[in-house]
């Protein structure tokens, strides 16, 4: 941009699925009264000690994983030292010159890839709020188990930065690692941006960007940094290294602090925790947790089921939505039909009665015997409906619900007749519309006769009958 | 030790804010001075060379089977978290401002 | 001569149980001769009168109903003021923590409760556990019973006293450098440090956490045994407490003698920077420790040159690291409520709230962290415990434990501890080592000084071997008297 390259990198964290905190087995949980969260390892008692948690282990090296990052069989807990009211021990327990994993990869872009620089395991602070009597403090998050993901600076524009964000995202949804997210304070994210002049080999003066409140925050603060930083530099002036806080209801960043010297944390390897020492059976069981990917899933649901991409899409984002998916196949459905229900009436019918699919009252084997009573005629598209509906309120099998809605499609004509007698009656001009040639006439006939039996007739049984009473009239 | 005497006046009180203490004045010339004693005397360790020394397979590690399952136990009140509080309100520890820095 | 006035742990346990006496009353017995005797040496910085009452009074109860009393039965035992005791003031010495109340009570406490013990109170001690003479205790000034100008020694200054004064049976306290063998041997008592990880440090306000030992002083190595195998094993609040360490024995083998037994005495603890009169006692010592049937020979440990600087830099920058926390925040004292911002006030509550000793050792400690230092520093001194800890190993190939004396001098007198810093640590000098190495070692009173001053000899095992060190001193206080004599109060 004008003569000069963005540069963007990324630190992440992300909180870990876990019960209980990462060193003491206080309750995780979003919401909750000040300060009842708190154990007395998380308050820094004198004498209190931490107690590493192995789900949140198990969990950060399933992130590791999923990344593409090289897990590292030992690593080190170290102490991070600074003096701040939601920092009860005056340190935070994190890892700093052996962290748990090196190196990895994250797409941004359809075909660009950032590195990861590392992956670590930490815990949260405290919350401050900040009032007109002095500054609140609430301990409850104070210990919550992080992982905090570096991205190399290999990103050069704010929407890789998006695209990047997005992938992190999903893959940690689906890895099953946190759900993270962004507005939920899950996940959260610190930008770095510097513009390097064209054709130099070093990297500009580093802005650090905080207060970063969703995905789309963070691509407009990139791109307003991006934009003032090029002012400056045009004007001849230099940028300053410092941290800014995105300002979003204004539009624009503001200086938070200078980074010119930075801070001296005094890391420590913590001398309350030995070294933790996975092993390769551990790393193997993690790896057999996580089980196929979104990238893998997707490509394996475009070659063993032959979807459309937009439709492989959709099935692949959510793990259980694919998971389920595929129990409606092997139930017996077709594929193309399967998503389609899936996707186009299940989903959506199941969020209307504020539930998710794991709530889902019709299971999957249900679902393709639903499917199975349209294929073989017994209902309509709309009729089958219906009984979907039917389905999500009544704990009913699916034939009992063409039952009970008596919506079993009508196909015997001695039903029929009746019906298509009065029709006739009724639309006298349409017969001979349509012995005059017009086909589309019969349209009137037919509608009458679904009327008359919710639809419920069978279509091809009342066109035929309807053009042999029709042709022998 | 490096040519540059590691103990300079800017040195203490760079120590004295990483660690937020204030030293007075009249306290503050006798503890550069034995800091910088004490700096001297583990000189000796720095030119020290220890090579060749196993390590131990007994020291202590963390291995995941021996770590705590995660299983949420129910915490101390807010009251007793707060008990030896300073100063609170609304259930919250109360400091006085923080100022960024 | 009665080896036992009945006042050992063993027999006021067995007393009570048998029903021959009464916890109250041995209770009783004990405030009264605290009321009467501590005034003047200060070792308790408060009796938990009220809840050692209810403890024995339930324990008369227990004993009555037939129950199942436990193994320490109404010993009435005190604890150093760093271990936590819910619901009571604990203060580690310090101003910062002046009205600290405890939520929890230390898992070494817990367990020695759990088999009857009764908690008689808090005993002074050096700041945070940083001192040799208990003179920075912001409290009060603990005396030495053989010496009202005398220190006690430190940090578990108050728990030596109150052992040597026969104020209790026994006293816990903690041994990060020496905190329990020094002050015993300066008081005339037995006092072991465990092995490193077997007793929990859950509880345990923090000095530094790769060295501090939950530890206990007592008249007797027998005693020792007996408090050890109460408190010994891993606990879930710990993850350094260690699980695969040899067990502990609650009755310490009956061996008249040590045939068998291999002593080594290194050289390098055992000549330079030491008082002539504790060298001679050492002697006399060793050679009692030979006719008893012992084999001595000399050994060498070279790295222990590096000990005491490697301990100092590791020391205070876990020192420095641990009292982080108190930042006048969630708990403990805040200094001017009036300040205005909450960094100011963490700086003066910090300033005003530690006393100098411990600013000293934070500002040593955060040097020895700093960026551009660390790799100097800190990291050489963890080389160097490497070097200790593998010639100890070495060492322990020739021979079962190493003894030299506790302390380079006897007992000094208040104000005598030098200006220099420097020559304070090396003080320190010979308990470092087993410090350093986590290994157990015990001092066990081996004479005095030719002015009546105590004098203690310090015996080292191989990690995890706490018998080794309490059967040696056992079988030599067979066979002497030191561990029995009492001052004049």
């Amino acid at each position: 941009m004008n003569g000069y390259t963005t540069v963007i990198g990324l630190e992440v964290h992300v909180q870990l699925g876990t019960a209980s905190k990462l060193f003491s087995p206080a309750p995780v949980a979003a919401l909750g009264d000040p300060n009842t969260r708190v154990h007395y390892v998380d308050l820094g008692l004198p004498g209190a000690l931490p107690r590493p948690n192995r789900r949140a282990i198990e969990l950060a090296t399933r992130a590791a994983l999923a990344l593409d990052s090289e897990v590292q069989l030992r690593s080190e807990f170290a102490r991070k030292h600074y003096f701040y009211p939601d920092l009860p021990k005056g340190y935070q327990i994190s890892q700093f010159d052996k962290p748990l994993a090196l190196g990895g990869a994250v797409p941004c872009g359809p075909n660009k890839t950032c590195r990861l620089h590392r992956l670590h395991v930490e815990e949260d602070a405290g919350k401050l709020t900040h009032t007109s009597i002095g500054t609140l403090v609430d301990l409850n998050r104070a210990g919550v188990a992080l992982v905090e993901i570096v991205s190399e600076p290999d990103m050069r524009r704010p929407d890789e930065a998006r695209a990047f964000l997005h992938h992190l995202r999903d893959v940690m949804r689906f890895a099953g690692v946190s759900d993270c997210d962004l507005e939920l304070g899950s996940m959260r994210c610190d930008a770095n941006i510097s513009l390097m002049p064209d054709g130099s080999e070093a990297f500009g003066k580093k802005v650090e960007l905080k207060n970063l409140n969703s995905i789309k925050m963070v691509e407009r603060a990139l791109e307003y940094e991006e934009r003032r930083q090029t002012a400056i530099l045009a004007a001849g002036g230099t940028i300053i290294s410092e941290t800014r806080g995105w300002h979003d209801e204004l539009g624009e960043s503001r200086s938070q602090r200078s980074k010119e010297q930075a801070p001296d944390y005094r890391y420590l390897p913590d001398p309350d925790l030995p070294p933790l020492m996975l092993t390769e059976a551990f790393v193997a069981q993690q790896r057999q947790q996580i089980g196929e990917l979104p990238e893998q899933r997707r490509a394996r649901f475009h070659a063993q089921y032959g979807l459309a991409e937009h439709d492989v899409r959709s099935l692949a984002q959510d793990r259980k939505v694919g998971d389920w998916f595929e129990c409606v196949v092997t139930a017996g459905a077709d594929s193309k039909l399967a998503c389609n229900w899936l996707i186009e009436d299940l989903l959506p019918a199941l969020r209307d009665r504020g539930l998710h699919l794991a709530q889902s009252p019709v299971t999957p084997d249900q679902l393709a015997a639903v499917i199975a009573l349209v294929q073989n005629k017994t209902l309509t598209q709309r009729t089958s409906r219906q009984v979907l509906q039917h389905l999500l309120d009544h704990d009913v099998t699916p034939n009992e619900a063409v039952d009970e809605l008596r919506l079993g499609r009508i196909a015997d004509e001695a039903q029929l007749q009746p019906l298509i007698d009065a029709a006739m009656q009724e639309f006298p001009q349409a017969v001979k519309t349509f012995l005059a040639g017009k086909e589309k006439a019969l349209d009137a006939l037919k509608g009458h006769v679904m009327k008359a039996t919710r639809g419920r007739a069978d279509h091809e049984v009342l066109d035929r009958m309807l053009r042999a009473i029709i042709a022998s009239a | 030790m490096t040519s540059q005497d590691p103990l300079e006046g800017c040195l203490v009180a760079h120590l004295s804010q990483l660690a937020h203490l204030t030293l007075p004045a009249k306290r503050k010339a006798a503890l550069e001075r034995k800091l910088q004693a004490l700096v001297e005397a583990f000189a000796s360790l720095d030119a020290a060379e220890f090579d060749g020394i196993p390590d131990d397979a007994s020291d202590p590690i963390c291995a995941p089977d021996e770590l705590r399952s995660d299983v949420a136990e129910p915490p101390p009140t807010a009251a007793e978290v707060l008990k030896n509080a300073p100063q609170l309100a609304a259930d919250s520890f109360v400091v006085p401002r923080v100022v960024e820095h | 001569m009665t080896r036992d006035h009945g006042t050992s742990v063993r027999s006021i346990a067995t007393s009570i149980q048998n029903g021959d006496r009464r916890a109250v009353d041995v209770l009783d017995e004990q405030l009264d001769r605290i009321a009467t005797v501590d005034p003047r040496l200060g070792a308790f910085c408060e009796t938990f009168t009220e809840r050692a009452r209810d403890q024995a009074a339930k324990i008369d109860r227990r004993r009555e109903a037939g129950e199942d009393l436990g193994a320490l039965a109404g010993v009435p035992i005190a604890t150093k003021d760093n271990l936590l005791v819910q619901g009571e003031i604990i203060t580690a010495g310090s101003r910062i923590l002046s009205s600290f109340e405890a939520p929890f009570t230390a898992a070494s406490v817990a367990r020695i409760e759990q088999r009857g013990a009764v908690l008689l109170g808090r005993t002074n001690m050096d700041e945070f556990g940083m001192g040799s003479t208990t003179e920075t205790s912001s409290h009060q000034q603990t005396r030495n019973p053989y010496g009202d100008d005398l220190v006690p020694g430190g940090s578990s200054g108050g728990s030596a006293a109150a052992v040597a004064a026969d104020l209790c049976p026994l006293a816990i306290g903690s041994d990060t450098g020496g905190s329990i063998r020094q002050p015993a041997a300066l008081c005339g008592v037995t006092g072991l440090k465990p092995t490193y990880g077997r007793v929990p440090r859950y509880g345990l306000i923090a000095y530094a956490s790769s060295l501090d030992c939950v530890g206990a002083i007592a008249r007797t190595a027998d005693d020792l045994a007996v408090w050890l195998d109460c408190v010994s094993g891993p606990h879930k609040g710990d993850a350094t407490s260690i699980a695969a360490l040899p067990p502990t024995r609650s009755t310490l083998a009956d061996r008249a003698d040590l045939r068998g037994v291999r002593i080594g005495v290194p050289r390098e603890l055992n000549g330079p920077g030491i008082d002539e009169q504790i060298l001679a006692r050492t002697e006399e010592a060793i050679a009692q420790l030979r006719e008893i049937g012992a084999e001595v020979h000399e050994a060498t440990l070279p790295s222990v040159t590096h000990a005491v600087p490697a301990y100092y830099l590791i020391a205070t920058s876990e020192a420095a690291s641990n009292l982080a926390r108190y930042d006048g925040v969630h708990y403990g004292w805040r200094g001017d409520p009036a300040s205005k911002t909450q960094a100011a006030m963490t700086t003066q509550t910090r300033s005003s709230g530690f006393g100098e000793e411990v600013q000293l050792r934070i500002l040593l400690g955060t040097f020895a962290t700093s960026i551009g230092f660390n790799a100097k520093f800190y990291e050489k001194a963890q080389l160097a415990r490497r070097a200790v800890q593998h010639d100890f190993d070495r060492a322990f190939a020739d021979c079962d434990v190493l003894v030299c004396p506790t302390s380079p001098t006897a007992a000094p007198r208040f104000g005598e501890s030098a200006d220099d810093p420097l020559e304070r640590y090396l003080w320190d000098a010979l308990t470092v080592p087993a410090s350093l190495a986590g290994l157990p070692a015990l001092s066990t009173p081996c004479g005095q000084t030719d002015d009546g001053r105590p004098v203690g000899l310090q015996v080292i095992a191989p990690r995890g071997h706490d018998d080794r060190t309490l059967m040696v001193a056992h079988v030599l206080q067979r066979h002497t008297d030191h561990h029995l004599r009492r001052p004049q109060l």
